[in-house]
């Protein structure tokens, strides 16, 4: 198996991205000393060529540099998701940035970089591109995390760069458990090796591998008992990165996580399945239950964060193509109630000051009406509330997980997404039955480009609830690709 | 012979590797960190891997190495100040979970189930670890994961710029 | 006509939008046409599409409208549809009709709110949401209309968000709510991973022969856990009570008349199911023959007009219940239509007494009211007799049905138990109009002199509700009374089918008697012979509910000492209704401060115990990095570290455990 430059054709989305970051690190360089806000517009083109090439090379549907990384549907849909990831945070970034006195090119460097190594993750196919591609979104979250060279910003950046570092060292010793039992790293040969070699999915070195990427996963996608940086790391990070962070880290790590369960290990399924099922419960209802006690929004959303994790831990302990398709779903739907809940949350701040305590929510609902009826848009998005996407979302993966019999899973999950209304809704009873104090800030911090995020993530919520087919439909041709 | 190098250089990598984090003066953690490099490199050479024996000892030994102790010297960071009296809890239960994940470590190598047993002959191994082996499989089935490698490095060059410099 | 049943949703809908946008520039005239007009239209196109369903054979009447195709893919197939047959159309005909009065009504009542087109906007958006709810041809659009509701009732009930409570009120109903629609939810999936489709008519006409009795017991006990939370019914109806925080004409419509009467209609939308679940009809039955009595003692030593009134409402819900577990559908749902006109009548009137006694709701401050308010006096009276079971009003034919099918059903116990509160409610609605209207005057200083009746925009709705609440009853009269039943006709083409047979299961299941041929014979109004039991009964509780108005007109306009006594002599049990068996309390310290406790303890335990703990033992060994860094808290990051480490050992001990060597 050579290279072919018909390969090139796979990675033209990736290639965009790269390029439009190196561009803008170039604009930073030349236009020396001055604001520039020309950053936004370059990466939000790159993000436009870089859909425009995802919408032409899904039709593909094959392996390219030597089984390494695969163009298919899924790949594109994950591609899709990381996109409309990294435009919403660059447009909500746009003005939070220049409030906060950093603007600078780098920012929007690092996220396109980020998310080219996230684009990697969902497509990969081989454990070593996966992980390169890993510590590729990874470097580039940590110095987002501290962009900002607050005390708490560089506190999380270190203890998110501490954590991460551990948990990578777990996960690549995985892969080469895998390696030494199947002698392979491509998850195709993987998958093949545990079919015809009996006695191998019972290998202790082989199980061992297994639960160590398991380890690497579930510390990305802040899984209990995994998930202890990401309170002070979501809270510590600039609001638009904490947004970033909580989507754009969350779909790339359950891409891969799922492509590479679906695919490599069905033989190993019964085992891991159940250890799945722990974490998710765990991880669900720790989340939920460590929200209930939050009084700060951001904090709160980063236990909230976990808890989604744990719904979306659902997905992937079923593994049906279903499933797939509800965490598909999921994913671009927590990407737009997500990064739009973050865009309140920076609108609703000052510089230097989040204020991100409940009680600074106290009455917004009449002093901002719109922007307060789109917070509880997205709480309730979040809460799984008809007819929003998040109801849409929680309903195709808890309906997979009963068609593959994991009745308590499911049970447990509803019960878990039904108790959580309590803290989403607190937000909003903040908002619309308190009294603004009377020596609360004036203004809100929007402008544009952040308004324009806003209003697509809210109508998105809404679409995405009322007529949801035509992204299912997506979603399940994305899934019947593997 | 070989398996008495291969233990050799393993007890003295692992004794590095305690040293770099046990002892107060930073200069000689740095020092014990050089000697779990050059034990690593031999292990390479132990393999038949000339040219990956090579880089270590000139990228890390060499040039990482050099750099870390620079940057000691640099900054001046002193002894570690006494801190003994109040760490007793914590380090019984460091030791205990670090001795609990290395105990688990160790499950892979329970029973001898690998699968692949014959791929790594003597003779594979003198056919791999040359150059012109590596420098096939780098340009051609690993391509992909070596140019994003390079770009692993530029993310980790902007965000040390970004984190580091004094003003954007 | 059939053909645009949307339009019956939709109108209000466009209401709101209305209102809610641009109704904020409008003069008051201008939002009452609006909001009172869409309603109207909606009542309009209910009547025609009723005229247009009754010229079609009874097995043809149905008519199902997709608007678009919700979730469409290979293996879903979920519609925006709607589906008027005989059972939505006795709904929407409530909704729309009731609902009409009550915002004519609220024209008048919340005529000094400063929000007054945000009270039109929320009305109009719940009535769009409760007739999805009833329309709904599947049960994910029920369920979008379901939890509609719930978000307006709540909106409604924190109406006056100046005052905490009522802010607190409105959480409180969503939350309880939250938890009989995890029922709901799980009944859903459960329902679809058997039928593999949600469509009402589909999977009532696959069920029996797709599922076991024992998966049609699972899910009708996870619907009824959905119902009881709307429905509030024991032990979920904690919230109604005070739900009464809202405005009044909220109460009547939507704590009264039409939002929590959705679990009643979901049971009977489901009847095939539970009649083949006799276990689940058991205990449908119980839990609303219990709320019934449990609610009306409660009602005795309450002061506050609406708070009496709530747990009448709960009470009579609990009627509703006992017809839908003894297979009762049409019972049940005729004593829903019934409830909806003297109940939202009796509302709406306490509303009228709040109004003109500027905003008192104590009727220990009350009194002598008909002096000064002839209309609402005489509309409130009549209301009372009809709940009170009185012949010929409306509930005397509901109620005393859902009796007779307990009894021939064999459900003995249940019998007693509705039979019990059916005195009890006399006694207490009684007691409610004599401390109001009758005896002496108690009125606050303030009020004194000012009291008056309400103007006409009022009580024009509130005579008409007492019409209805007159005869609305004589549209099912029982064939034992001569009457012709016209409303179970109506009905049978929905709810008829298998019903007996689960009954009978079901009252063998409790154990009171075997299947009786004696149910068979009143069993959906259709008997040949009828027997002298059932005048008996009938007779029993006209006269048991005589005995209960007499003993409140003994106690409240005779020996008015009497009823201070009483609760001074048996001060315990006084002390436990009036606190409502403490039943709050309870909730309050078991879930609310023991949840809120342990998810403090387990976040403090988990963050600070187990991190910091194991953080502080641990040293800042990373100190050497220099500079600022030294003065992180980088202890913390040490713990994370250590959760990290011992997750992993556990996982790879876990999976050791399935590895053989």
């Amino acid at each position: 198996m050579d290279f072919q430059l018909a390969d090139l054709k796979l990675i033209a989305p990736h290639i965009a991205l790269l390029g439009t970051a190196l561009l803008v690190l170039m604009v930073e360089v030349f236009g020396h000393g001055r604001r520039r806000p020309e950053a936004t517009w370059i990466s939000l083109l790159g993000i436009g060529i870089a859909a425009a090439a995802t919408g032409m090379s899904c039709h593909e549907n094959r392996l390219g540099f030597s089984g390494m990384l695969a163009a298919d549907g899924y790949s594109a849909f994950c591609n899709m998701i990381i996109l409309i990831v990294g435009a919403l945070t660059i447009l909500v970034s746009s003005n939070y940035l220049k409030d906060e006195r950093h603007e600078h090119g780098e920012y929007h460097a690092l996220i396109l970089l980020s998310m080219t190594g996230m684009m990697f993750m969902a497509s990969a196919t081989h454990l070593l591109l996966m992980f390169l591609a890993l510590e590729t979104m990874s470097i580039a979250i940590y110095a987002l995390a501290g962009f900002f060279r607050t005390k708490e910003g560089v506190e999380s950046c270190f203890k998110y760069f501490l954590l991460g570092a551990f948990s990578s060292a777990f996960m690549l010793y995985g892969i080469a458990l895998i390696y030494g039992a199947t002698g392979t790293t491509q998850i195709h040969g993987i998958m093949e090796q545990f079919t015809q070699i009996k006695g191998l999915a019972s290998s202790p070195m082989a199980l061992s591998g297994i639960a160590l990427l398991i380890v690497g996963f579930a510390f990305k996608v802040a899984a209990f008992p995994f998930h202890g940086w990401t309170p002070d790391v979501y809270q510590g990070a600039p609001t638009s990165v904490t947004a970033f962070m909580a989507t754009g880290v969350k779909a790339a790590a359950f891409a891969a996580f799922f492509r590479i369960f679906f695919v490599a290990f069905p033989a190993t399924s019964p085992v891991w399945s159940q250890a799945l099922w722990l974490l998710a419960v765990a991880t669900m209802t720790m989340g939920n239950f460590a929200a209930l006690a939050q009084r700060d929004v951001k904090r709160m959303l980063a236990y909230s964060s976990i808890a989604h994790a744990g719904y979306l831990l659902v997905g992937v302990v079923t593994a049906t193509a279903a499933a797939g398709t509800g965490m598909l779903f999921y994913l671009l739907s927590y990407a737009f109630m997500n990064i739009g809940a973050f865009a309140c949350v920076i609108m609703l701040g000052r510089r230097g000051a989040d204020s991100t305590n409940l009680d600074d929510y106290a009455g917004v609902g009449f002093k901002y009406p719109l922007l307060a009826a789109a917070l509880t848009l997205f709480m309730f998005s979040m809460a799984g509330i008809p007819p929003t996407a998040g109801f849409i979302g929680k309903f195709l993966i808890f309906k997979a997980a009963i068609g593959k019999e994991f009745y308590w899973l499911a049970v447990i999950g509803v019960l878990n997404s039904a108790a959580s209304v309590y803290f989403y809704l607190r937000v909003i009873v903040y908002m619309y039955f308190r009294e603004r104090p009377e020596a609360a800030p004036e203004g809100l911090r929007s402008g544009p480009a952040i308004t324009v995020a806003t209003v697509v993530a809210a109508a998105a919520v809404l679409i995405l609830g009322l007529a949801p087919g035509f992204v299912v439909r997506m979603a399940e041709a994305a899934m019947s690709t593997f | 012979m070989v398996t008495t190098v291969f233990f050799i250089c393993a007890a003295l990598a692992i004794a590095g590797a305690l040293g770099v984090v046990s002892f107060r003066n930073p200069v000689h953690s740095a020092l014990a960190m050089l000697g779990t490099m050059v034990s690593i490199a031999v292990i390479y050479l132990l393999h038949n891997a000339e040219f990956i024996f090579a880089i270590q000892l000139m990228i890390y030994a060499g040039g990482v190495m050099m750099l870390v102790i620079f940057v000691i010297f640099l900054l001046d960071l002193r002894r570690e100040e006494e801190q003994r009296a109040k760490l007793k809890s914590g380090k019984v239960i460091a030791i205990g979970v670090g001795g609990l994940v290395f105990l688990s470590l160790l499950i892979p190598l329970a029973g001898s189930i690998t699968g692949k047993t014959g791929g790594m002959t003597e003779k594979a191994l003198e056919r791999i670890g040359s150059v012109e082996y590596l420098s096939n499989e780098l340009f051609t089935n690993y391509l992909l994961p070596f140019e994003l490698a390079s770009v692993l490095l530029l993310v980790g060059l902007v965000g040390a710029v970004a984190l580091a410099k004094k003003r954007l | 006509m059939l053909d645009w049943i949307w339009l019956i949703p939709f109108l209000p809908m466009v209401g709101a939008i209305i209102n809610g946008t641009v109704g904020r520039r409008f003069p008051k005239w201008a939002v009452n046409i609006i909001a009172c007009g869409s309603i109207f239209a909606a009542f309009v196109v209910s009547v025609a599409s009723f005229i247009a369903l009754t010229h079609l054979d009874p097995s043809q009447r149905f008519h199902e409208v997709t608007l678009f195709s919700w979730i469409a893919t290979g293996s879903t197939s979920i519609d925006l549809a709607y589906l008027m047959d005989p059972l939505s159309s006795v709904m929407t005909l409530i909704v729309t009709g009731v609902g009409f009065l009550i915002h004519v009504y609220s024209v008048g009542y919340m005529h000094h709110d400063s929000s007054y087109n945000r009270f039109f906007t929320y009305m109009n958006l719940f009535c769009f949401a409760m007739l999805t709810l009833v329309l709904g041809n599947n049960f994910l659009v029920l369920f979008v209309g379901w939890e509609g509701v719930g978000l307006c009732s709540y909106l409604l009930i924190g109406f006056w968000f100046e005052d905490q409570e009522k802010a607190k009120a409105g959480m409180k109903a969503f939350v309880v709510n939250r938890i009989g629609d995890f029922g709901f939810l799980l009944a859903m999936f459960f329902i679809f991973m058997h039928f593999g489709t949600l469509n009402f008519r589909e999977v009532m006409a696959a069920a029996p022969t797709a599922i076991t009795a024992a998966t049609a017991t699972l899910i009708c006990l996870l619907l009824f856990l959905g119902a009881c939370g709307k429905s509030a019914q024991l032990p979920l109806y904690v919230w109604l009570p005070d739900a009464m925080a809202g405005p009044t004409p909220v109460s009547a419509l939507i704590h009264a008349a039409t939002m929590v009467t959705a679990g009643v209609y979901m049971i009977a939308r489901c009847n095939i199911l539970y009649s083949m679940a006799p276990g689940a009809m058991a205990t449908v039955a119980t839990v609303g023959a219990i709320t019934a009595l449990f609610a009306g003692t409660i009602a005795i030593a309450q002061n506050d007009i609406k708070k009496v009134l709530a747990y009448s409402t709960v009470s009579q819900l609990g009627y509703m219940f006992i017809a839908m577990g003894v297979g009762a559908y049409a019972v049940g749902i005729f004593h829903l239509m019934t409830h909806a006109f003297f109940k939202a009548c009796l509302f709406l009137g306490s509303g009228s007494v709040i109004h003109g006694m500027h905003d008192e709701q104590d009727m220990r401050k009350m009194g002598n009211l008909r002096k000064y308010m002839p209309h609402t006096y005489r509309t409130f009276l009549i209301a009372t007799i009809a709940i009170a079971g009185i012949p010929p009003l409306a509930a005397f034919f509901s109620k005393d049905e859902i009796l007779w099918m307990a009894w021939s059903g064999g459900f003995k116990a249940q019998w007693a138990l509705g039979f019990l509160a059916a005195g009890i409610t006399a006694f207490y609605m009684f007691r409610l109009v004599f401390m109001t209207f009758f005896g002496e005057e108690r009125h606050d200083e303030h009020v004194k002199g000012k009291v008056h009746e309400s103007p006409w925009t009022m009580y024009v709705p509130l005579y008409v509700l007492m019409g209805l609440s007159i005869v609305g009853g004589w549209v099912g009269i029982p064939e034992a009374l001569g009457g012709a039943n016209h409303f179970h006709h109506w009905l049978a083409p929905v709810l008829d089918t298998g019903s007996m047979e689960g009954a009978r299961h079901a009252a063998a299941l409790v154990g009171d008697i075997g299947p009786s041929a004696a149910y068979a014979s009143g069993g959906g109004g259709g008997g040949e012979g009828h027997s002298i039991i059932e005048y008996i009964l009938m007779f029993a509780s006209v006269g048991w509910a005589l005995i209960g108005i007499a003993f409140a007109a003994f106690c409240y306009l005779k020996r008015t000492d009497i009823p201070a006594k009483a609760a001074a002599s048996a001060k315990g049990v006084y002390e436990l209704l009036y606190n409502k068996y403490y039943v709050d309390e309870i909730y309050d310290a078991v879930f609310v401060k023991g949840l809120v406790a342990l998810s403090n303890h387990f976040w403090k335990f988990w963050d600070v115990v187990v991190i910091d703990g194991a953080a502080n033992g641990l040293a800042k060994v990373v100190r050497a990095t220099g500079g600022g860094l030294a003065r992180l808290q980088t202890g913390q990051a040490q713990g994370y570290a250590l959760a990290v480490a011992i997750g992993t050992v556990a996982l790879l001990a876990f999976f050791a455990a399935h590895a053989t060597l």
